[in-house]
């Protein structure tokens, strides 16, 4: 064996791996390429993450369980019964996928774990309520009742509703204690009022009111521990997109 | 080449252009090092460290143009050779890096380096009873007290956040004078 192996056979080998062509650097658009793709794959990541999160807030806004939390505790518990939890656990999932590619760069693994979580959880939560406000949710809605939305359609034919206990309706007769309300659905409903519920909107409720309550439901009756009055129905944007859509078509047919 | 002026950041440039003999002064450099780290990191396994490391310098210089020039080339390196051990004792049982001082920010976390008595005593007492430790706070000690890289390039090579690389140092600490005694009955000779 010569010298030089002797003193640093792994220097020696390593170079004769290399020289003789065994191994061999990558270029550097190999590396380019990788991160692109990285980038790309927390793109994707990101856009699905918001559409699922804006989704929540759609559902949660056209069902009108955002309003249930004002009833207190008793419409907190509601509001939690009414989350589209598989929805929630589904965006839990790609926000902790979305936090393992970002873990991988120094700005993230630098500092605890939970600040760049939250920021991951913010930008999708904040992202998601910012892009419920826009007319996507209401389109694809509207296209999906009308059948023209394969595979995504689904999310949207399926609506959640309200909890059982959790209603709204227009009021047909209102007496002291005592309302009568006729919900979307159609069904009658007795509204018997708790001296100690809340009226987030005033107690004066005459038929006619379009009115949520929230209580202890017993077959067609409900025992209320809150009454709120309403301008219109949270789900009233839907309908006033369809009528907007419909009169557009009616237009360009004209045309 | 006048190796002994270059850095390693230089000498890595000359190697992402194409200068294979360049790659030699840094495995030159490292090779010793490397061999530590790994058969502290081993302890179990002492055979295998020459081949392990022959096998990170080869995947460096396969990625070489992946390093960043204006970082240091020491964290980028270890990392590497950290990836090659993990991938040892893998083969042999699962391994679990995940702990959850890496969830929330630590106020001991401020780097403070030992007085020099204090840091060679430390050392001694880590060389003794290294092999008894769980390698989550193993590294830590290896890393700083041996290879003598700071917080911030252990916190690079393990990919954790600063703060846990001090929580951990000084977990590491408390557990391997414990060990000690355990082995010893007292945690110094």
């Amino acid at each position: 064996m010569n010298n030089k192996l002797e003193k640093n056979p792994l220097r020696s080998r390593v170079v004769e791996k290399i020289k003789s062509g065994e191994i061999k650097m990558r270029p550097k658009s190999y590396f380019i390429l990788k991160g692109g793709l990285v980038i790309f794959g927390i793109f994707i990541i990101f856009i699905i993450s918001l559409f699922i999160a804006s989704l929540v807030a759609f559902y949660l806004r056209a069902s009108g369980a955002l309003l249930l939390p004002i009833f207190g505790l008793g419409g907190l518990k509601f509001f939690l019964f009414s989350l589209p939890w598989i929805l929630i656990l589904v965006s839990l999932f790609f926000v902790i996928v979305l936090e393992m590619f970002v873990r991988n760069f120094s700005f993230a693994y630098h500092r605890p774990l939970i600040y760049s979580f939250l920021i991951v959880a913010l930008l999708i939560v904040g992202g998601g309520v910012v892009v419920a406000k826009t007319s996507l949710h209401t389109a694809l809605y509207n296209s999906a009742q009308e059948g023209h939305l394969p595979f995504v359609g689904a999310f949207y034919q399926n609506q959640k509703a309200l909890p059982p206990g959790a209603d709204i309706g227009i009021v047909s007769t209102s007496s002291e204690g005592i309302i009568e309300i006729k919900t979307q659905k159609g069904q009658n409903l007795k509204v018997i009022i708790s001296p100690k519920a809340s009226f987030p909107n005033g107690k004066n409720i005459e038929a006619g009111d379009k009115v949520m309550v929230a209580g202890e439901k017993e077959d067609s009756t409900i025992k209320a521990f809150g009454v709120r009055k309403m301008e219109e129905f949270p789900d009233d944007f839907l309908r006033r997109a369809k009528i907007r859509k419909l009169e557009r078509e009616q237009i360009e047919k004209g045309d | 080449m006048r190796e002994t002026q270059k850095t390693d950041e230089e000498i890595a440039r000359f190697v992402q252009s194409g200068d294979i003999e360049a790659f030699g002064l840094l495995v030159k450099r490292y090779e010793a090092k490397l061999k530590r780290y790994g058969r502290r990191f081993l302890s179990g396994d002492q055979a295998g460290v020459e081949d392990v490391v022959q096998e990170a310098f080869l995947k460096a210089y396969e990625n070489i143009r992946s390093f960043d020039s204006s970082k240091k080339f020491s964290p980028w390196l270890y990392r590497i050779a950290h990836n090659e051990f993990v991938n040892v004792l893998r083969k042999k049982k699962p391994l679990l890096f995940f702990g959850t001082d890496i969830f929330f920010p630590h106020p001991i976390a401020k780097e403070q380096a030992d007085k020099e008595a204090n840091f060679q005593e430390t050392r001694k007492l880590i060389d003794k009873c290294l092999k008894g430790l769980d390698l989550k706070y193993k590294e830590p000690l290896i890393l700083y007290y041996f290879e003598e890289l700071d917080y911030k390039e252990i916190a690079d090579i393990l990919r954790i956040p600063i703060s846990t690389v001090g929580v951990r140092l000084k977990r590491g600490k408390e557990l391997i004078k414990n060990v000690c005694e355990k082995s010893n009955g007292t945690p110094y000779e």
